[in-house]
């Protein structure tokens, strides 16, 4: 029997999250306090899932175990206490009173099966709030056989939404230009923890900085199949690709704006790279800079209002903000001699950014006022092309620290930088929404 | 009086051998290259606007139609000038289009990895931009010139030393066959 697990989710959600709100005081706006020096993650006790996988029920407790465990900490909220034995609660599943008996905000524990039959995957997760003794989510999800990774990361979603009132991460994706071994730079897709990767094109020519559109079913990138660097659009739904810009040379540096309706590129058609809006639906262009610089690397906020950008205007790149229409242009950066690739939080407050330093670049943020340059990486190797996670709290990049070019995430104040890619050469990250 | 006489004499040959020596002497012919005022320094230069033309080959010096051979060009880090090296050799490249005027030329801009992906593919371009500008301003047409930007992705030497950038700074000229 499979249940519909999204109707469910929501209609139980709601219900507990109001009750929730009520009860847990310290929830309200909890976010701001995840960039305080003082904040302390929220812990969960985290109990062995247990059931039927033929007989590789222990890798399916373990794989458990390690993506709810990651997934809980990438939010940024929570960290897991792994826990041996039996959860505290009668065989029954009914809620138990652990007031006292830990720290932990939460446990959860659960269960798993497989159905043969109809070649489905089932997890039973069960969430219990420990101040309260209430179960706050008791569901069952099911997938087909192969899809436990992604059930696993809908579940920590759901966790993360129950106890946050916020979106979790976990689904979310990150494309990326991956060079092949026939010296073709392509454009591949993982899951925001690394597994999973795909390649999307397979043009055999250089394809370079892909970026997401809002609602992530499709993927815009400049590609020279075509001999010149033109502007493409991958749908991830039909696995087929448009082409969007032609225009006589460069067709670059997109960025597709919040609501979805223009993406933001650098085009040199008037003589030099310039900045230009493009209307998604009617394809028609507006002219966003006038000088004979170079205008390059867009990043809307997430108001839609306003876009940042690098010139080199002033005689060396550095940062600039300005309305979406072009207007009101100011500097954003005025230390070091070269600085680029800004990339705006989802959160509106932060702007992501390199600067060059004697060996490569390092990765900074700034408040959008100009206050608060914060220094991310500490000069290993070169790192650069910073993009943040859809709730703001995180980052990834690509550095050259191991020697090869790799994907690195790490949180918003420089913390667990970690490689999410090994071999081969890979850059050029961009972190979508939160998909479905 | 014969002293100065003798000393007048011997002015009035040294001025009048002077004066031999001075004009006319030397048979060799001046090759006049044009020097066009220093550029600016900064990335964002707008190309060279030369005023002044090579003077047209003389009879004698029209040599015998070579095969093209087309030089790569380098620049200095972060730059989109043109150096005197780069200049000399753009001459000698601007006399062989001269020469072949059915051949059309792509001029093909790159950069080290030093910068971001996508300044660089603006920089590239740049320097591709203000090598074709000095080649039409040596009489090729624009019509035998197209440009085209690889940034920082198509580097003739894949070591990360400063020799390897060196190379990878450049402007390259591709013969395309109609």
């Amino acid at each position: 029997m499979n249940i519909s697990s999204k109707k469910i989710t929501s209609y139980l959600l709601i219900l507990p999250c109001l009750f929730f709100a009520v009860e847990a005081i310290a929830q309200t706006d909890v976010y701001l306090r995840v960039y305080t020096k003082t904040f302390q993650r929220m812990e969960i006790d985290l109990y062995n899932f247990e059931g039927e996988y033929g007989n590789k029920a222990a890798e399916m407790t373990d794989l458990i175990n390690d993506v709810l465990s990651n997934d809980l900490w990438m939010s940024g909220y929570f960290k897991v206490n792994k826990k041996s034995g039996a959860p505290q609660n009668n065989k029954n599943g009914n809620s138990v009173d652990t007031r006292g008996s830990t720290g932990a905000l939460a446990q959860v524990s659960g269960s798993f099966n497989l159905n043969f039959n109809n070649n489905r995957i089932s997890i039973q997760p069960h969430l219990i709030d420990n101040a309260s003794g209430r179960t706050i989510i008791k569901l069952e999800y099911t997938n087909k056989i192969g899809k436990e990774r992604y059930l696993i990361h809908k579940i920590a979603d759901d966790i993360v939404y129950s106890l946050t009132g916020e979106k979790g991460i976990a689904r979310s994706k990150v494309a990326f230009v991956s060079e092949q071994s026939n010296g073709a730079k392509e454009i591949s897709v993982m899951d925001y923890d690394g597994h999973n990767r795909t390649t999307l094109t397979s043009n055999k020519s250089i394809n370079l900085s892909p970026a997401w559109s809002p609602e992530g079913t499709q993927i815009c990138y400049t590609s020279y199949k075509t001999g010149n660097p033109d502007l493409f659009v991958f749908n991830l739904r039909t696995n087929s690709q448009i082409r969007l810009s032609n225009r006589k040379g460069l067709n670059s540096a997109p960025a597709w704006s919040p609501d979805g309706a223009k993406i933001a590129l650098t085009l040199s058609k008037d003589g030099n790279a310039e900045l230009y809006i493009l209307e998604v639906e009617k394809k028609k262009i507006r002219r966003l800079t006038y000088n004979r610089t170079i205008d390059s690397s867009p990043t809307w906020s997430p108001t839609n209002r306003e876009i940042a950008f690098t010139s080199d205007r002033s005689g060396s790149p550095q940062i600039y903000i300005m309305d979406s229409d072009g207007v009101n242009v100011r500097r954003l950066t005025f230390e070091g001699g070269y600085n680029d690739s800004p990339s705006w939080s989802p959160r509106g407050d932060k702007i992501a950014f390199v600067s060059r330093t004697q060996s490569g670049f390092d990765i900074y943020t700034i408040d959008v006022t100009g206050e608060n340059q914060m220094r991310l990486t500490d000069s290993s190797g070169s790192n650069e092309d910073p993009s943040w996670s859809p709730n703001g709290f995180s980052l990834i990049f690509s550095s050259t620290r191991s020697g090869n070019k790799r994907l690195y995430s790490m949180f918003w104040d420089g913390s667990d930088q970690k490689s999410l890619t090994s071999g081969g050469t890979n850059y050029s990250p961009a972190w979508s929404a939160q998909l479905k | 009086m014969n002293e100065r006489q003798t000393i007048l004499k011997f002015l009035l040959l040294a001025c009048i051998l002077v004066l031999l020596a001075g004009c006319g002497g030397s048979k060799e012919t001046v090759n006049f290259e044009p020097d066009p005022f220093p550029e600016p320094d900064p990335v964002t230069e707008e190309p060279a606007n030369l005023n002044l033309e090579p003077d047209p080959p003389k009879e004698d010096d029209i040599p015998a139609k070579q095969p093209l051979v087309l030089k790569t060009i380098n620049f200095d880090f972060d730059r989109s000038s043109l150096t005197p090296t780069a200049k000399a050799m753009l001459a000698e490249n601007a006399r062989q289009l001269l020469e072949n005027p059915a051949v059309s030329v792509r001029i093909e801009g790159h950069c080290d990895e030093r910068g971001t992906v996508e300044y660089n593919l603006a920089l590239g371009e740049m320097r591709a931009m203000v090598t074709r500008d000095y080649l039409i301003n040596y009489g090729i047409s624009p019509n035998q010139i197209t440009v085209l930007s690889y940034g920082k992705e198509r580097p003739l030497d894949p070591r990360h030393t400063p020799d390897a950038w060196d190379k990878n700074r450049r402007a390259e000229f591709l013969k395309i066959t109609q």
